[in-house]
């Protein structure tokens, strides 16, 4: 992404100029920011737009983005000083990828043509195609029912997590050894059709793909948020608990990683106290 | 499955170039793919996060860019580069999201004023002689910054206002990172020395 008079000049110019448009207020034309980026701006042109970017964040975030598309090195350098620690970024980045190439047309997911095993002809017995189908069927019929049930499950979650609640309480949670427990407050519950969010930092969150909290009340209770993924920048782990999951008094935790193969490992327990409002 | 491909250092337009031509000659289609998403991720996931949007959205509008980028990579021509091809696509990506908000927006229902009583509730009660002090003193900070030198007032404004890190002000304003801290020091110095004067001020 060079500055004006090398070719694709124009299709970046029109680029530059739908996200300043996208933006409110005014900005310099495309051209004086590519013309920028390039450093091909100096004097009075340069510190009039050095005045505007100062006070305009969409403007700033275009030359931002021109610096990172086009300079592999800066980008590298932004890795490394203040992005996520490079383990954590790889991780992320592999985590990612897996993601995408999931989503990828599936030539690309089976490899190429030339890796492809050469297919063998066997004529089955005429009874076989029926039977298979009768079989598809009846494994179809299950699984839409599944689906079905599960999406419905998701749907009335999601909906009480959507609702609005004017202070989401948080609860920060210390590893606890199987003996002691967490020492503090009790934790008022939230109101009804609210959400309390856990947060929980394993030791070493890129251990794991993927985690599991448990949580148990007194009564032996069991509710699972499962699908976790830290942050990459804190490394951290969210779950929202909804409220008609959880009830007054001491609460257990137990974080599972998730390994590859989806076996659960106990990674750490934690333990907290809620209280009726 | 080979998990990372180094794709990293200035000047890898050629680098890029033979995957392209990798992916569109049909071999390892996979791994020339994944040099162009091992260069273009950060980047890309970036665009969408200076722009507000949430990291889990941000991760969701990077796959849909590079889905983009592969069902487009077939046909790609070296007529302009790379890298301000993939920016059209996280370009694009954005500008359809932002569409679809917009009339998801247009078509949402309307909240009566009334039932908005408690978000104006917020306003009233304690809170309030402690946002009229902030205040003051954010107008305070504001007549102190305008006095500090052009590039020195700048910096500190897209360290203060746009929240950008050193190294982002650096590329912002076209200095060295160190120049970009110790205009920085010298903001924060200056600015706490009258501050402290104001507040000698207001108590005598």
């Amino acid at each position: 992404m060079n500055a004006a008079g090398s070719p694709g000049d124009r299709e970046l110019l029109r680029l530059v100029g739908e996200l300043q448009a996208d933006a409110a207020g005014s900005h310099p034309p495309p051209e004086t920011l590519v013309a920028y980026h390039g450093r091909h701006l100096a004097g009075a042109a340069a510190d009039a737009l050095q005045e505007h970017l100062a006070g305009c964040p969409s403007c700033t975030a275009v030359l931002l983005d021109l610096a990172a598309f086009d300079d592999a090195a800066g980008d590298e350098e932004a890795a490394a000083t203040d992005e996520e620690p490079s383990a954590a970024a790889d991780f992320a980045a592999a985590a990612e990828w897996r993601a995408l190439r999931g989503r990828l047309p599936a030539e690309a997911a089976a490899g190429t043509a030339a890796e492809r095993p050469v297919r063998v002809s066997h004529r089955p017995a005429a009874w076989v195609p029926w039977a298979a189908a009768a079989a598809l069927a009846l494994v179809a019929f299950g699984l839409g029912f599944q689906v079905l049930r599960l999406d419905r499950r998701a749907d009335s979650l999601q909906a009480r997590l959507d609702t609005p609640q004017a202070d989401v309480p948080i609860v920060y949670l210390d590893a606890v050894t199987r003996d002691e427990e967490q020492a503090g407050d009790a934790e008022p519950l939230p109101p009804d059709g609210g959400v309390l969010l856990v947060v929980v930092t394993p030791e070493e969150p890129e251990a794991y793909a993927a985690y599991t909290l448990a949580v148990e009340d007194a009564t032996g209770a069991r509710h699972t948020v499962a699908g976790l993924h830290p942050s990459p920048r804190y490394g951290t782990l969210r779950a929202a608990l909804p409220r008609d999951a959880l009830s007054a008094g001491r609460l257990a935790v137990t974080l599972f990683g998730i390994d590859d193969d989806g076996e659960r490992h106990e990674v750490a327990r934690y333990s907290f106290q809620l209280a009726e409002r | 499955m080979q998990e990372t491909v180094s794709t990293s250092g200035a000047g890898d337009e050629p680098l890029l170039l033979a995957a392209v031509e990798r992916f569109q000659r049909g071999a390892d289609r996979e791994e020339a793919f994944r040099v162009l998403f091992d260069r273009f991720r950060r980047p890309v996931e970036r665009f969408f996060a200076r722009r507000g949007v949430p990291a889990e959205d941000c991760r969701d509008l990077t796959q849909e860019t590079f889905l983009g980028i592969y069902k487009g990579l077939e046909s790609w021509r070296p007529e302009a580069r790379l890298s301000t091809w993939v920016f059209k696509i996280a370009t694009t990506t954005w500008l359809k999201r932002r569409r679809a908000a917009a009339a998801a927006k247009r078509d949402a229902p309307e909240v009566p004023a009334e039932e908005l009583g408690d978000v104006a509730a917020l306003g009233t009660g304690g809170g309030q002689l402690r946002r009229v002090l902030d205040d003051e003193r954010r107008r305070a900070l504001r007549a102190a910054m305008t006095e500090l030198p052009d590039q020195m007032r700048r910096c500190l404004t897209l360290r203060v206002d746009q929240d950008l890190k050193y190294r982002e002000i650096a590329t912002v304003m076209q200095l060295s990172i160190e120049t970009v801290k110790a205009h920085l020091f010298q903001a924060r110095k200056r600015l706490g020395e009258k501050l402290a004067d104001l507040a000698v001020e207001e108590e005598s």
